[in-house]
């Protein structure tokens, strides 16, 4: 156990966990009483507006990846780290036009598996759903061990029950509302995340001395604001290439785009990318303070959180906690939402029973929720590794899923074995340069080999396919 | 009468010595392999100690970094109760941490423990570049792919396009 020096009182976290949890809980079943059907529950009646888009992209963006990994980013690798995380945001802004086309060719699809099955075949779409679970998944537990981290540093909440509590919280509120509870949430989160930032970054810059931070970065830890760190310079585009994975293929993002309103979906992510943008660079920039205050790091994770607590007190504190609990209850929800959606509609209702009614279907949505906080919370109990590397190790599979997606999207000649083989090809070479070389090229290499694959099968084997097929209610 | 006194005043120091002897504190020691390498300038060092606080304190730890194996100069870089520390940011190099527990009031310490050796040799720079140079290839048809296929359904109802 490495003690972390604590900031809030244990009793002044429990309060303020308690009151969190009533919060959203209350206001995720208030928000989720209109869904009633299974696309009510699933995709909130697909009609989701600019505002409530734009919050909830931007929200469900805004995870302890942002607030957590953008500081450690910046803690290892410096400025290029900062900038490197917050690259990001060209998964949101490339992904804009994407919604737009999905939503054309497929008005009443539900999940992106749905995509990769009507688009590409079994075999693809077995490849696609293992990855996207797995990624899922590996994000959930990064969540849910932030959540724990979080609360332990900022008020020595011991791990296991600030973990335990948050997925708690996020599991009853989805289990109610489904993405009616989800959006709406994110809606006021994002708002909390906002005012809050802001107000933490004025703080910061209120409080420190931007001179004495780069004479102390310079004689401390001059390799931070070199340009020449080897490993930053490798990191930025392998960041980069992760983020378009993440969105590209994740239900998360694929499940709002069927839930936003005709003509919304391309606008919202848009703006959601930069509202986002800003937020990784700040957050980040603070991490990089840490040697000039003294403030001794145990866990790079927590360098964000335990620095803006410093530099601004108990009352910096208290706005940290808050702020850092919508970014991970936003992301937990939607990741909840959008993988039992993956698993209801591409598993339970296409492989195990086609002929489920609604009101079955809907149940067992309920139950995969539950099992899903479940599982998260067995494998969260013992705390393994950084958030760092149980992302970074989905990776290189989701940036191997790029090519697939797009040229999916876009190109008539996208075959299935090229899908195939992007996937396993990119999957396999990106895990093997996570080993050799590191997680901050895993990703990059992952891509690279899955672009080739599918460019080599597009004019290898070109396919013939008629777009008509992925409208499931033409077939 | 005098006997006694003499014994009186042997024992004395003897009971002095024992009861330092016993309060002297055990060698912290770091959980860390005794030489660890890292290509990218940061490393997590940890450590642990056997010795169950005395009065339920917390105790604390100073961890110096040197050069050199003899610590000659070093730099206190940490001081308090955690029992880990991050560090990034190093150049090239040879690093040396040692670590001891000391006493709130810092009038007692334990020994230092067994250094550890941290070297830093950064992964090279043609290789970091040409991963720079792959990663921007392939962001650049990432953006040309999405950019020509939304003109190209734009321009064509049916969206087809390649």
């Amino acid at each position: 156990m490495e003690h972390q020096s604590e900031i809030l009182s244990p009793t002044t976290g429990y309060i303020l966990l308690g009151i969190l949890a009533v919060v959203w809980i209350c206001l995720g079943i208030y928000w989720g009483r209109k869904a009633k059907s299974l696309d009510g529950f699933m995709l909130a009646g697909r009609n989701v507006g600019l505002a409530f888009g734009t919050a909830t992209a931007m929200a469900t963006w805004v995870t302890s990846n942002t607030t957590m990994l953008a500081p450690q980013f910046a803690l290892q690798l410096g400025i290029w780290g900062m900038l490197a995380y917050s690259t990001a945001a060209f998964g949101l802004f490339l992904f804009a036009p994407l919604a737009k086309r999905i939503k054309q060719l497929m008005p009443k699809g539900y999940t992106s598996g749905d995509f990769i099955r009507l688009r590409y075949g079994k075999p693809a779409w077995y490849v696609f759903l293992v990855i996207s679970i797995f990624y899922g998944f590996t994000w959930l537990v990064s969540m849910g061990m932030a959540g724990g981290i979080l609360l332990n540093a900022l008020a020595g909440i011991p791990y296991q029950v600030g973990m335990s509590v948050i997925l708690f919280v996020c599991v009853t509120y989805t289990l109610f509302g489904g993405l009616y509870a989800v959006i709406g949430t994110d809606y006021i989160q994002s708002l909390i995340i906002m005012v809050g930032i802001v107000v933490l970054g004025a703080g910061v810059l209120y409080s420190i001395n931007m001179e004495v931070v780069y004479t102390d970065l310079h004689a401390q830890k001059p390799m931070l604001i070199s340009v020449l760190l080897p490993a930053a310079i490798m990191a930025i585009f392998n960041n980069l290439l992760f983020g378009i994975g993440e969105v590209f293929h994740s239900n998360v993002w694929w499940s709002r785009a069927f839930a936003m309103r005709k003509g919304v979906g391309q606008k919202a992510y848009l703006l959601a990318g930069l509202m986002w943008l800003p937020i990784p660079v700040g957050a980040g920039f603070i991490a990089l303070t840490s040697s000039s205050l003294g403030i001794n790091i145990t866990s790079p994770d927590m360098v964000g959180p335990l620095m803006a607590a410093h530099i601004l007190g108990t009352v910096g504190t208290v706005i940290v906690f808050v702020v850092f609990f919508c970014s991970l209850a936003s992301s937990i929800d939607s990741l909840l939402a959008a993988t039992s959606d993956l698993i209801v509609e591409d598993i339970y209702k296409k492989m195990i029973n086609p002929a489920a009614p609604e009101e079955k279907a809907r149940r067992v949505s309920a139950y995969v929720i539950i099992g899903l906080g479940i599982v998260a919370w067995l494998v969260c109990l013992p705390r393994i590794g950084t958030l760092a590397t149980v992302l970074f190790f989905a990776g290189p599979m989701v940036a191997s899923t790029i090519y697939p997606i797009v040229t999916g999207l876009f190109w008539k000649t996208a075959g299935a074995a090229g899908a195939l083989w992007a996937m396993v090809a990119g999957s396999v070479a990106g895990l093997f340069a996570y080993f050799t070389v590191g997680w901050y090229a895993a990703s990059l290499i992952g891509a690279t080999v899955s672009i080739t694959v599918t460019f080599v099968f597009a004019k290898w084997r070109p396919g013939r396919f008629d777009w008509a097929k992925l409208n499931e209610s033409n077939v | 009468m005098k006997l006694r006194r003499w014994k009186y005043l042997i024992a004395m120091p003897a009971l002095f010595i024992c009861i330092n002897l016993a309060a002297q504190y055990a060698v912290p020691a770091f959980v860390n392999p005794s030489m660890e390498k890292t290509e990218s300038g940061y490393i997590k060092l940890s450590w642990r100690t056997a010795e169950a606080a005395p009065s339920n304190a917390a105790p604390i730890f100073e961890l110096q970094q040197a050069d050199n194996p003899d610590f000659d100069p070093n730099t206190l870089i940490y001081h308090g109760q955690d029992y880990a520390t991050f560090i990034s940011g190093l150049p090239d190099g040879n690093y040396y941490y040692r670590l001891r527990r000391v006493s709130p009031e810092g009038d007692r310490y334990s020994d230092w423990s067994t250094p550890v050796l941290v070297q830093v040799e950064h992964h090279a720079l043609e290789l970091a570049f040409l991963l720079f140079g792959i990663g921007a290839t392939v962001f650049l048809l990432t953006v040309g792919i999405v950019l020509k296929g939304i003109r190209s359904s734009e321009e064509k109802q049916d969206g087809t396009s390649i």
